[in-house]
């Protein structure tokens, strides 16, 4: 598994060669502003003026071929209960006891619900494979070629609008409003907005419909609460509200802030590739120091041993050496004594054969 | 070994074998009641809770109790510490065999799970962290798998080609800290997406820090569990080394779970103060938060302390134990108990108990193949042919 | 590639792709690179990694 310089550096050059890209003109610095497409379409629905018919459910169901339901759309009874948009209900309308009760305002209050279409959709921001789509019109589109099935849309859209087929085995689907996107690319307006006797919907370009929603709260400050509800909640709506009433009191998050759902994550998302580059050195450099550790103990080891060995064997050899020299002089004292006693025998054999 | 004659003697209808085979039956036939009838046939997802116990208990809890695989051997081939080297191989299949029956489960819960493949070669969604945790989910059980082949091929006799793949284990490693570290993490950064939708006292912008941090306690105290159980039921298998071993590995692993617990409930405390909701513990939430904090995170934390100073080796197996439930609470209380606080209880979420069935089954198929491998493969034991690794 | 993004979704889709294939490169060639930086040890000296032990120096 050996690789030399050279093959390494022609590797890197070709690869260096490869991403001289061309360079794009997005806007890319840490205080870039998308502002969105600029000619896109919005709706603005004024509560003030819904008086509960659900006129638009009935169109919505019938444009976009929805299954028959089990009340028909006449039954105004439903609006007894809260609902919410489901597989087979892209929009419905909701009755709420009002909050102020004036000239303008009745007793009740009634509220179109439906997708957003959000400028920086979190459906679109979660889906992993893109099947959502925010179109230059402005509607939020998706498309069920590819959809897996996740439901993390579901999880992530802060509305509560995206519905599932659970009950389909083989091609279950995500199911929300459109905007009626083949109807506005023709020039045509969205069903529910078509339909609408009380002129609650109105459709236009969105920085038009704000001018007009605008207009409508300087015209008439005490009918309208002074804020356009989609203006700038997750970073701004294509669908927008107008009420009489604060927007808590019928079924309205006032709580979900000003960020756009991308740049929720997108600090999660920036750290993956710094995990990805700095992780293998660190990794590394922690693998080589224990390494390094580890050959520095064997080694001291190691030469603890040897110094170990020479020691014993230099005591051994001291050792040896003054054994030796104890019996080398032990040997000369016994042979001095058996000479001294050779010389006194003689000594006195010399003696007695003397005397005799 | 005495392996093949312990294998041919056992009986083979033990009441654990019924058992499991009641639940494999069972969840033969609620599967084709899923891919016959959809998801509304067998669950109680509906359109505000998209995500139930799936999602929460066989993804969440599968992939952090997996986690064992990466730190047991970073901890042996990173940082060098040899001595929990008998401890690598099981906690690898561990690994491997959670990761696998993720995925697994995951076919019951996406609508049309043949489309699995779609984000990596049809179309990519590169914003999601749904991607980028499909990506490297993908990627490490591929590097799990690579990891245990040698035990396979050992048992098969493949002497070259484990050889070959023994030579990878160093990166294999650092890929697997890498890619644990992204896809441990972005499973909490998910939720970052749905601040409105997550209580506060969970909500953090330091989910994906936490959820990486516990997934180190969750594998460092699974070693620790599967281990128990180990000893228990294989403790035939088991070899010298591994025994001679045993001992160390519980006081290090312990040691190193009260230390990362420790960390983990300081960071967490940090992140009441980054957000300032220190209010909330006031509330019922509050109380079931402190729950988790002192009964699952500083509690065991400190009985793990205490095991390891007094060698303790009995507590240190109850605390593992019982840190294990506590990821399962964490991860239970982000996807289901925090999430969907704000809607009335009529709009909770509570599983249907096909789904729990289902889970059931995912999960005995886990310990039947665990079973499967580690009676035949050198798993708890060397393999003598290849002693010294 | 050469135009204007109208949403930070647009813009982020585009750049976490370019990231997304720069990790894959990286990986690729810190692998390379580091099998590079330790080819020369691998000639049997004290600090070699053996084959049959990684991690260890015996």
């Amino acid at each position: 598994m050996s690789l030399s310089r050279r093959k390494f550096l022609g590797w890197m050059g070709a690869a260096g060669a490869g991403t001289l890209m061309n360079r794009t003109s997005a806007q890319g610095a840490a205080n870039t502003h998308f502002r969105g497409y600029p000619n896109s379409y919005a709706v603005l629905h004024d509560i003030t003026r819904c008086v509960g018919c659900r006129s638009c459910e009935a169109a919505c169901n019938t444009v976009n071929e929805l299954p028959v339901p089990d009340k028909p759309f006449t039954d105004l009874s439903v609006l007894e209960s809260r609902r919410r948009t489901t597989a087979k209900t892209y929009t419905v309308v909701n009755k709420f006891p009002s909050a102020k009760q004036t000239e303008s305002i009745g007793k009740y209050v009634y509220v179109k619900k439906q997708c957003n279409h959000c400028l920086e959709p979190a459906c679109a921001s979660a889906c992993f494979v893109r099947a959502f789509q925010k179109t230059p019109e402005g509607a939020v589109v998706y498309d069920p070629s590819v959809c897996v099935g996740c439901r993390y849309c579901m999880i992530a859209c802060p509305f509560e609008i995206p519905a599932y087929e659970y009950d389909k085995a083989l091609e279950p689907r995500v199911m929300k409003c459109t905007m009626c996107h083949p109807r506005i690319q023709k020039g045509l307006l969205p069903g529910c907005v078509q339909a609408c006797p009380k002129e609650a919907l109105t459709f236009g370009k969105r920085k038009d419909i704000l001018d007009i929603a605008r207009e409508r709260i300087r015209r008439h400050p005490e009918r309208y609460i002074d804020h356009i509800y989609g203006e700038t909640e997750m970073g701004g709506t294509s669908w927008l509200y107008l009420s009489g009433v604060p927007f808590a009191s019928i079924g309205m998050r006032e709580d979900l802030g000003i960020t756009p759902a991308p740049e929720l994550t997108s600090g999660a998302l920036g750290a993956v590739p710094i995990v990805v580059g700095l992780w293998p050195v660190l990794l590394t450099g922690i693998y080589a120091i224990s390494k390094r550790k580890e050959r520095v103990s064997e080694e001291e080891r190691r030469e603890a041993v040897q110094a170990a060995i020479a020691q014993a064997r230099q005591q051994a050899e001291a050792e040896k050496a003054a054994a030796l020299e104890k019996a080398r002089k032990e040997k000369e004292t016994a042979v001095q004594q058996a000479v001294q006693k050779a010389l006194e025998e003689a000594k006195k054999k010399a003696e007695q054969e003397g005397h005799a | 070994m005495s392996e093949t004659t312990t294998v041919s003697n056992k009986p083979v209808l033990t009441p654990f074998n019924l058992i499991a085979g009641i639940i494999i039956a069972m969840g033969l036939v609620l599967t084709v009641l899923r891919f016959t009838g959809g998801l509304a046939a067998v669950s109680n997802l509906n359109d505000d809770n998209p995500w139930g116990i799936w999602i929460g208990f066989d993804l969440l809890c599968g992939v952090a109790l997996a986690a064992g695989g990466y730190v047991t051997s970073a901890a042996v081939y990173i940082f060098g510490l040899k001595r929990f080297h008998s401890a690598v191989r099981p906690a690898i299949l561990t690994g491997f065999l959670g990761y696998a029956l993720v995925v697994f489960a995951l076919h019951y819960d996406v609508g049309r799970p043949w489309r699995l493949p779609y984000p990596f070669v049809v179309q990519q969604g590169t914003t999601s962290l749904l991607f980028e945790v499909g990506a490297c989910v993908a990627l490490y059980l591929t590097v799990l798998f690579i990891e245990f082949t040698p035990a396979a091929l050992e048992w098969l006799g493949l002497k070259r080609a484990r050889n070959l793949v023994v030579q990878l284990t160093m990166v294999l490693t650092i890929f697997g800290v890498v890619l644990s570290t992204l896809h441990q993490s972005s499973l909490g950064a998910l939720y970052l997406i749905a601040p409105s939708k997550l209580h506060p006292l969970w909500y953090s912008t330091y989910l994906p820090v936490y959820f990486f941090v516990s997934s180190i306690i969750a594998g460092l105290s699974m070693v620790l569990f599967e281990s128990t159980l180990s000893h228990h039921y294989f403790g035939d298998k088991l070899d010298e080394t591994h025994q001679r071993e045993s001992l160390g590995v519980t006081l290090g692993f312990g040691k190193a779970a009260s230390l990362v617990l420790a960390g983990y409930f300081i960071i967490k405390v940090i992140g009441l103060s980054t957000a300032n909701t220190w209010h909330y513990l006031n509330t019922g939430y509050g109380a079931w938060f402190l729950v988790e904090m002192l009964g699952f995170i500083a509690l065991p934390c400190f009985l793990y302390a205490v095991g390891v100073r007094d060698k303790n080796v009995k507590l240190i197996r109850y605390t593992a134990a019982w840190t294990v439930l506590g990821i399962i609470v964490n991860r239970f209380n982000i996807s289901l108990v925090a999430f969907n606080w704000h809607l009335p209880s009529s709009q909770r979420y509570f599983p249907h108990w096909m789904e729990i069935m289902i889970s059931v089954f995912i999960v005995t198929v886990g310990v039947l193949i665990f079973r499967f491998i580690v009676t035949r493969m050198p798993i708890l034991y060397e393999h003598p042919e290849y002693h010294g690794h | 590639m050469d135009h204007t993004f109208f949403t930070l979704q647009d813009f982020m889709t585009f750049t976490k792709g370019v990231t997304y294939i720069l990790m894959v490169v990286s990986l690729i060639g810190i692998t390379a690179f580091w099998l590079f930086l330790s080819e020369r040890d691998e000639d049997g000296t004290v600090d070699s990694p053996s084959p049959e032990h990684p991690g260890s120096t015996h």
